[in-house]
């Protein structure tokens, strides 16, 4: 993939309003919103409830139809994509919930789970045990967990099979979409180490969303700020989070406890 | 890697399939009966299409008309023609049973299917499968019924069309209503991103996940079909002489009634029962398929009778609320299972605690033992809880409802929840005001107004919102003021600002802050942040596995941990030391649940300092001055041996 140049993943323009109830005017969710992602960077995202951060995700997924702009992956047009283009897309673009409770079917085993995933990998060694194997051990858990019904792991197991799931079809970009924020707090960092671990591996990409700044600090190299469907400021994580020019992102900053005395 | 490795919980033996799992739980006695009706009901059809049926239904033909039971060598009588009731009944059931079993079939299939194509395959298919739906909801069956007959003539089968093509309306709303939650699902958005089509995700993931409820409403479609039968074949659309069913046999004994009555009392008695299990089954199937049908039915709350009261005089001036070695305890069948242990905390008077711990910790099953007001299914096993030194086990149901609320006020992490939201904000808040201080309306309102004032609720119009025209940091506030108004001494918000968005915390926080310095109370904060809990109290109580591990002043607990979880919860936060984008300090494993609590210490499975006493012996909760901490190598000793 390009390394240098052209950004590996763009977009611009992004528009999304979600229909109002009784035909008022809605809540547009996306507006005019655009990114450029690197191959092996990450990309952190943060806002409050409401800022069409989780929004962005689905439209890049294909998930929610974006009503206007353009996203494009290593020349691919990501929201209109033909059905080889949409094969390649799923195969390099992968996304990672919040739940780790409703991250897994509940009547399917760890193994149904990622052979689902590997059948739609390119290669060879697809669904194979020894890939299975593999995926368990690239994020921490051992193959006794192959045969384990979700309600068997815990909160911070579900989340790495679910890790584990995205990276079956061997991705460049995981969007991670506030993949941390239900686990327990002795848990994230396990889980936090991972992605990087993952990261500096397999050279992945990530896109980063999540409302927690301090996570968002530690793990993306550049951040964008979103508030009501806008992006309100971007920039190198250190210039955005230390020295914040948007008054936004200043009170963001100045409410989470903690962060100006660490 | 290696170090982040989860310690799974034990397995439990047994893939955990919904049919299988539901069948488990079903009382003996229903299934038993329906297999019993089931069997008879296939014997009847054996024996109607076997070649001896005329010879031994008629036995002795029309000399046995209206035979008694037990007369006759009938055992259930004869009807009309001589014929014996017990094997018209069998053969009926069978009939009946089989006709139930078509409409189910057909009723289920279409019911499945057009609830998921409304639901999964686009909004013009949505449209359509909705307009169907209501219109089968609104179209009589009977109505049905007779068209059809109009058509092909009455009989069994014209009871199958008009009964399967009208019940499955019921099952579709259903389905829609459930696949609309269920395509929202992690797993099902997760399957999308793989590329996988609906027909795939509707197989694989939707469906198994609506059995449950397919097999909830086919009973109750049974049960539906057995009575609709009936009358159906009473006004002579259903079976026709001489096929028996059970309506037959009732609408044959009915005409025939004043010559004698059992074949309608034995075909009534035979409809009623078999229905009547098939309704208790459906019950005990909904409940079981509720989550809410799940929980234990509450123990009435075993309060050990009180401990000798040892609150020195003077301490019970200045500790407003004191916990001596409660331990509360999750009651089964099985045994007890504890899920807090020997808690013990003394609250002084214009102090904030801030109670850290995560999920399972055993945090907000102390905050309910520390109001008296466990959950159903929790009981305290031990220890006592003192309000400004009474002991509130000696203190009855009456006084405690009056205390809380005066002296002692509970504000919940969603405050939405805890509101009736056909009330405004501002009535709910001024009755309570009144059930506690018996005063006019209008000084209620004042009252009310005034602390909605003063938690940042200043415009009159906030009196008359109802809940749903709140924001979550305004319900919150208002739930504030719903705590307040009645100026306890003492307030506990258990993870009041979780789930809202950091600037509107930063603003509750503040809020009850000021409050607390304002009304002079004591407040107690539980949450699953140490940095939230680091601005706001004055003490902290570090809670792991029920116990407290660690406990002391915010600063000197924060600044030099002693218990390793509290040093590892310190650590891995992002932003504490590891700069950007490297590794974190990990705590390793996973918080284990209360069944799988060690008997030695709780965290040594966790535990990167442990020692071999560690293993041994539960470490008890030691120190002195208000700083104690619950483990043999503590931090500071650490440091000490390294050096």
């Amino acid at each position: 993939m390009t390394r240098h140049g052209s950004p590996l993943l763009s977009a611009s323009g992004l528009r999304k309003r979600y229909p109002g109830a009784g035909g008022r005017a809605g809540h547009l969710a996306l507006d005019d919103v655009g990114l450029e992602l690197n191959a092996g960077e990450t990309l952190g995202i943060v806002g409050e409830s409401g800022s069409g951060k989780s929004t962005l995700a689905r439209v890049l997924m294909r998930l929610t139809p974006a009503d206007g702009g353009v996203a494009t992956y290593d020349g691919i047009d990501m929201l209109r994509p033909s059905a080889t283009e949409a094969l390649r897309l799923t195969r390099a673009v992968q996304i990672v919930f919040q739940d780790p409770n409703s991250s897994m079917n509940p009547r399917r085993t760890v193994r149904q789970a990622l052979a689902e995933a590997t059948r739609v990998a390119a290669t060879p060694a697809a669904g194979t045990e020894d890939r299975l194997v593999d995926l368990l051990d690239s994020v921490g858990l051992s193959r006794e967990k192959l045969d384990a019904y979700p309600h068997q792991l815990s909160g911070g197991q579900r989340q790495r099979v679910a890790i584990a799931r995205a990276l079956a079809v061997s991705p460049n970009v995981v969007i991670a979409d506030e993949c941390v924020s239900a686990l327990d707090v002795s848990v994230q960092s396990s889980v936090l180490n991972l992605l990087l671990d993952l990261q500096r591996e397999l050279g992945l990409a990530y896109i980063f969303i999540s409302h927690d700044l301090s996570v968002v600090r530690h793990m993306s190299d550049r951040v964008m700020v979103m508030k009501s469907g806008r992006v309100v400021e971007q920039g190198t994580s250190a210039d955005v989070l230390l020295r914040p020019r948007h008054t936004y992102t200043r009170e963001l900053l100045a409410s989470v406890p903690g962060l100006g005395d660490g | 890697m290696s170090a982040a490795v989860d310690i799974g919980r034990p397995v439990r033996a047994g893939a955990q399939s919904g049919v299988a799992r539901i069948l488990r739980g079903t009382p003996r006695w229903m299934l038993v009966t329906v297999a019993l009706f089931v069997l008879a009901g296939i014997a009847g059809l054996f024996l109607m299409w076997s070649p001896d049926y005329s010879k031994l239904v008629f036995r002795q033909s029309l000399r046995n008309a209206y035979a008694a039971p037990l007369t006759k060598g009938t055992l259930l009588g004869a009807d009309q023609l001589g014929r014996a009731v017990e094997y018209r009944l069998l053969a009926g059931l069978g009939i009946s049973l089989l006709c139930a079993a078509a409409v189910t079939l057909i009723a289920t299939t279409l019911g499945l299917f057009m609830g998921l194509l409304g639901s999964f395959f686009g909004r013009t298919a949505d449209r359509v499968v909705t307009t169907v739906i209501d219109v089968t909801w609104a179209y009589p069956t009977i109505l049905l019924a007779v068209v059809i007959a109009g058509i092909q003539g009455p009989g069994v089968s014209t009871v199958i069309w008009a009964l399967g093509l009208t019940l499955w309306s019921a099952l579709a709303r259903i389905v829609r209503a459930q696949v609309l939650v269920l395509r929202e699902q992690d797993y099902v958005l997760a399957a999308r991103a793989l590329g996988y089509g609906r027909v795939y995700i509707s197989l694989r993931h939707l469906v198994p996940n609506l059995v449950p409820v397919c097999i909830l409403m086919a009973t109750l479609f049974v049960a539906l079909t057995i009575i609709a039968e009936a009358g159906l074949s009473f006004i002579g659309l259903g079976a026709q002489s001489p096929t028996p069913s059970l309506g037959k046999t009732l609408a044959e004994g009915f005409s025939f009634a004043s010559s004698s009555p059992w074949p309608l009392v034995f075909g009534s008695l035979t409809i009623i029962g078999l229905v009547t299990t098939l309704n208790a089954l459906g019950d005990h199937l909904r409940d079981t398929l509720d989550p809410k049908g799940t929980i234990p039915l509450p123990r009435l709350g075993i309060i050990r009778p009180p401990a000798p009261a040892l609150a020195a005089p003077d301490e019970a001036r200045t500790v407003a609320l004191a916990a001596r070695d409660v331990s509360v305890a999750i009651s089964r069948p099985s045994g007890d299972v504890p899920v807090l242990t020997s808690l013990s905390l003394a609250l002084s008077q214009n102090r904030t605690l801030g109670i850290v711990g995560e999920s399972g910790s055993g945090k907000s099953v102390a905050a309910r033992a520390l109001l008296g007001l466990l959950p159903a299914g929790l009981v305290q096993s031990g220890g006592s809880v003192l309000w400004q030194g009474r002991d509130i086990a000696a203190l009855d149901a009456e006084a405690l409802r009056r205390e809380r609320g005066r002296f002692i006020a509970l504000v919940f992490q969603d405050a939405r929840a805890s509101v009736d939201p056909l009330y405004t904000v501002g009535a709910q808040i001024a009755e309570t005001l009144q059930a506690h201080f018996p005063q006019d309306s209008a000084a209620a309102r004042q009252a009310t107004l005034g602390m909605l004032a003063r938690v940042g609720l200043a415009d009159p119009a906030y009196f008359d919102r109802y809940p749903h025209q709140l924001s979550g940091g305004q319900m919150q506030r208002a739930a504030l003021a719903a705590a307040l108004v009645l100026r306890p001494r003492v307030l506990i918000a258990d993870e009041p600002t979780t789930g809202l968005d950091a600037t509107t915390q930063k603003k509750i926080v503040s809020l009850v802050r000021e409050l607390r310095r304002e009304l002079g109370m004591t407040v107690i904060w539980i949450s699953h942040d140490l940095d939230l809990v680091s601005e706001i109290a004055d003490d902290i109580a570090v809670m792991y596995a029920g116990q407290v591990a660690e406990t002391g002043a915010v600063a000197d607990v924060l600044r030099a941990p002693s218990h390793p979880y509290t040093r590892g919860l310190i650590e891995s936060r992002p932003g504490r030391g590891a700069a950007p984008k490297t590794r974190l300090p990990a705590i390793a494993g996973n918080v284990p649940e209360p069944a799988d609590w060690p008997a030695t210490c709780r965290f040594l499975p966790r535990c990167g300092q442990a020692l071999a006493a560690c293993s041994m012996v539960q470490p008890a909760l030691d120190g002195a001055h208000g700083r104690q901490v619950r483990c043999h190598n503590p931090v500071a000793r650490q440091a000490e041996t390294v050096a």
